[in-house]
């Protein structure tokens, strides 16, 4: 097979083996790589046990893939998934990181943790070989100071080889908090889905890796050379306003221009801050410019500090989410601001969407005296940073009101509903336990959609919207492809490009239907999944909503007035199950598995009917 | 002649330089490397053709010359991979790559160097191919990645 | 004198045209074009290509002409 190995490295944790598994050519054709293949492989290790997988306990498979385009495309993605312990279904989170190539040119297609450590650990793969070492001295850091520490501990206790990239968890992540990552590179995070969490549940701190050899072999090298140049000379001068402002641009466009940025738990969704723009964080906190990951011709990151209370807070731009979610959701608009609450999430190794949701979340209840000061220990106020920091601190460490907080906005309304015994979840701005992504719905200027988010497999996830048509760039067919590639978002052409792409380098010769059809398989598998869910949630029909929020109309801003239409919604969640090939209560029929050949899964469909 | 605070990390020169010189994607078999020890903060590192090509007169088997636009050039069939010349280069840049018969230096793509292409085709600018200056200069370029991401971190962050 | 037509395939394949006067940018034409829709669409966020041929933002387009638009992926 070309450009694949069509090998995945598995790693027994508990007792401390490894092993070479073989995936035949059949599976990378039907799921690619990335978020698909995971899908498959868990939809076939657990069938029906899935409803009764923990996602915090070692059992849960952590899984590292990379795809057949991984290393060819520009730009790299590293997909991360297991069970998640957010929604009790696949979620694929991609973090970028060149832990995707190194895998790769260890000649494996990726790697699959399972059990756990019972102390600290981290994993060292070289060349292939798998080492599990004490992680008992990095344990408990985060940040600059885990990556200082852990790039000096690699070259005294395995000699690693200076370039040798990682990835790792935060004190969240150690903590189980269900809103931490996987990080890598300081700034960038594997954040749906809440893996950090099964990674800290396996205690291993960080996977570094180091591969010598080339990438697997193509169908036709210099078709694809010749693509690749060409490629790259597009991206670069499309995306030229991202190399200058980074995704930050966001920040102003997003919520001034087309008024769908989060702002105070969603309650508003405008802003006119002008100093809150690209513009305000280029002259007040970067440090370096452009920044890019592997192979990327658009560079849309910065370097950014800001100094306060005698400390110096360090990330990335920041990009536009972690802007949002930890600025104007939490009633923060200044850049310095902005800064310091996603280093310190950075730092935790939390995700600044999922646990920023939540923050928005406990400071809305506290402002209206649901949360009060002597359970929280504090006061809760839009735009403090100080409390906020603080707050972003409890919920890492479990502490105090960041005991339930942890447990994700999903979790935490339930919680907090049943010991009031008063609804919170109207205030829970998240769908099927994953908080929404900063681009809002209700303005009609964004690209989400009414059912974007309602009907996701992902939930909230805003890079994985459903939409119509099915096969088209502008569904969750599409998406799922580019994280199964696995594919930057940012770096993407078009479909026909990609799809050129893949048949030059597997030599498939896929048609514009085969390639949706992937992604329909995938979505499918995962929605089978996603409704199976268990132990502690699963979804139905009825949870193939928006947050209840987004029916409320925006009393801010140029859409002032403006919400989503209930009969609007409930209309289009009836056209996609049928597009779908799914019945009316979105449980994909028979006849869809079989037509995209997931017959050994009809089983599993018994459970949701 | 290098420009760290150009160089966006996104290594497309070792990919270039692989796919020139190997005719794949393989990355350790760049003979320019990247270091990013503080993300963010990277470190170019390559031959910077010093004027007494010390890896030249160190090779016991004199598979090591020099060609007209200064570069260092590896006879393959004379290179044992002993390492002599890793040693006698100030910057250990010479390299030993599994999978390869000899070692790999730079060799400046014969005077157009992918690295500098792709480098000024993305619009970086961090790599340009200038005459070498006399004496010593260029040596200094080869600090340790450890040592260079530190003095990059310190002055990001203004630490005193 | 090119009259450049989009077709946005998120819109239905809704068809909206523009005369312009000499040779002009495709950057300039697709911003063009996307102001006229509904959606406040960034050119990051699309893809063009003219009959199946794919587009550079810096291609210049002299004679009349189709573009079909889609959106790849969020405004950013």
């Amino acid at each position: 097979m070309k450009g694949v190995w069509g090998r995945l490295l598995e790693v027994d944790l508990t007792a401390g083996t490894s092993r070479s598994i073989e995936i035949p050519e059949k599976v990378y054709r039907m799921f690619l790589g990335g978020r698909g293949l995971a899908t498959y492989l868990l939809a076939r290790e657990f069938r029906e046990k899935w409803r009764f997988l923990d996602p915090l306990s070692p059992d849960n498979p952590l899984l590292f893939l990379t795809g057949p385009l991984t290393g060819y495309y520009p730009g790299v993605k590293l997909s991360v998934s297991g069970k998640s312990p957010q929604s009790n279904s696949v979620i694929g989170s991609v973090v970028s990181s060149e832990v995707a190539i190194e895998l790769k040119a260890s000649g494996f297609d990726g790697l699959v943790l399972k059990g756990g450590c019972e102390k600290p650990c981290y994993v060292y793969v070289e060349n292939g070989k798998v080492e599990i070492r004490d992680a008992s001295s990095i344990w408990g850091l985060g940040g600059l100071q885990l990556i200082k520490q852990f790039n000096s501990l690699l070259k005294e206790d395995v000699k690693a080889d200076p370039k040798t990239p990682f990835v790792y968890i935060g004190p969240a992540g150690e903590n189980k908090v269900r809103t931490a990552a996987v990080m890598a590179k300081l700034a960038h995070a594997a954040g749906y889905g809440g893996y950090g969490a099964v990674m800290g549940a396996k205690r291993v701190k960080a996977v570094a890796v180091k591969g010598y050899g080339s990438l697997p072999p193509v169908d036709d090298p210099e078709s694809l050379n010749t693509l690749f140049r060409s490629a790259l000379g597009n991206i670069k001068e499309r995306m030229k306003r991202f190399r200058q402002w980074g995704t930050t641009e966001g920040t102003w466009h997003t919520g001034y221009y087309l008024s769908s940025m989060p702002v105070k738990n969603w309650s508003e969704e405008w802003h006119n801050v002008k100093d809150f723009s690209h513009v305000g964080f280029e002259l007040e906190t970067w440090v370096k410019n452009p920044w890019a990951d592997w192979g990327c011709p658009v560079a849309c990151m910065k370097l950014s500090i800001a100094k306060w209370k005698g400390e110096v807070f360090i990330t990335d731009n920041p990009d536009y989410e972690m802007a949002a979610y930890l600025g104007s959701n939490l009633g923060v608009f200044s850049p310095r601001g902005a800064v310091v609450l996603s280093s310190l999430a950075d730092e935790l190794g939390l995700c600044g969407i999922q646990t920023g949701n939540v923050m928005g979340f406990a400071v809305e209840l506290y402002e209206k005296g649901i949360l009060t000061r002597d359970e929280v220990g504090y006061e809760l106020k839009w735009g403090n940073v100080e409390c906020l920091a603080r707050l972003m601190k409890d919920i890492a460490y479990r502490r105090g009101i960041g005991e339930v907080l942890a447990e994700g906005t999903f979790r935490a309304a339930r919680l907090l509903s049943e010991k009031k015994g008063v609804d919170l979840t109207k205030y829970a701005i998240q769908v099927k336990g994953i908080a929404v992504g900063a681009h809002g719905v209700r303005s009609g200027k964004d690209y989400p959609q009414p059912i974007s988010y309602a009907l996701s497999v992902q939930g909230g996830d805003h890079t994985s919207v459903a939409g119509f048509p099915v096969n088209s760039t502008e569904s969750e067919a599409w998406y799922s492809i580019l994280d199964s590639g696995v594919v930057c978002m940012f770096t993407v052409l078009d479909d026909s490009t990609l799809l050129e792409y893949l048949n030059k380098v597997t030599g498939w010769g896929l048609d514009l239907g085969e390639f949706y059809d992937i992604g329909r398989r995938i979505i499918t598998l995962q929605r089978i999944l996603l409704l199976i869910g268990g132990p502690d949630a699963d979804w139905s029909v009825k949870d193939d909503d928006n947050p209840p929020r987004f029916y409320e109309p925006l009393p801010t801003g140029p859409y002032k007035g403006s919400a989503l239409k209930r009969e609007e919604v409930d209309e289009l969640k009836k056209k996609y199950y049928a597009e779908m090939g799914w019945d009316e209560k979105g449980i994909p029929s028979e006849e869809t598995l079989r037509r995209l050949g997931l017959e050994e899964f009809t089983p599993m469909l018994n459970m949701l009917h | 002649m290098r420009d760290f605070s150009k160089c966006s990390s996104c290594k497309l020169c070792e990919i270039a330089c692989s796919l020139k010189h190997e005719g794949m994607v393989w990355p350790e078999a760049s003979r320019i490397r990247i270091y990013e020890l503080i993300p963010g903060l990277p470190v170019i590192s390559t031959c910077v053709q010093c004027d007494d090509y010390p890896c030249v007169s160190s090779c016991p088997f004199q598979a090591l010359s020099t060609g007209e636009h200064g570069q260092v050039l590896v006879d393959e069939n004379k290179c044992t991979l002993c390492g002599t010349c890793v040693y006698a280069c100030p910057g250990k840049i010479p390299r030993i790559v599994r999978g390869k018969q000899s070692v790999i230096i730079c060799d400046l793509c014969n005077g157009e160097p992918e690295c500098v292409k792709i480098c000024g085709e993305m619009g970086y600018h961090a790599l340009q191919l200038v005459n070498k200056p006399d004496g010593e200069i260029v040596k200094n370029y080869l600090i340790s990645p450890e040592d260079a991401s530190f003095k990059l971190l310190a002055k990001a962050i203004g630490e005193e | 004198m090119p009259r450049i037509c989009g077709k946005f395939s998120w819109i239905d394949n809704r068809e909206v045209c523009i005369q312009y006067d000499k040779c002009v940018r495709v950057a300039e034409a697709l911003t063009d074009l996307l102001k006229q829709v509904e959606k406040k669409t960034s050119i990051e966020a699309v893809v063009a290509r003219i009959g199946g041929k794919l587009l550079s933002i810096n291609d210049i387009i002299c004679e009349d002409s189709i573009i079909t638009i889609v959106r790849v992926f969020k405004g950013g």
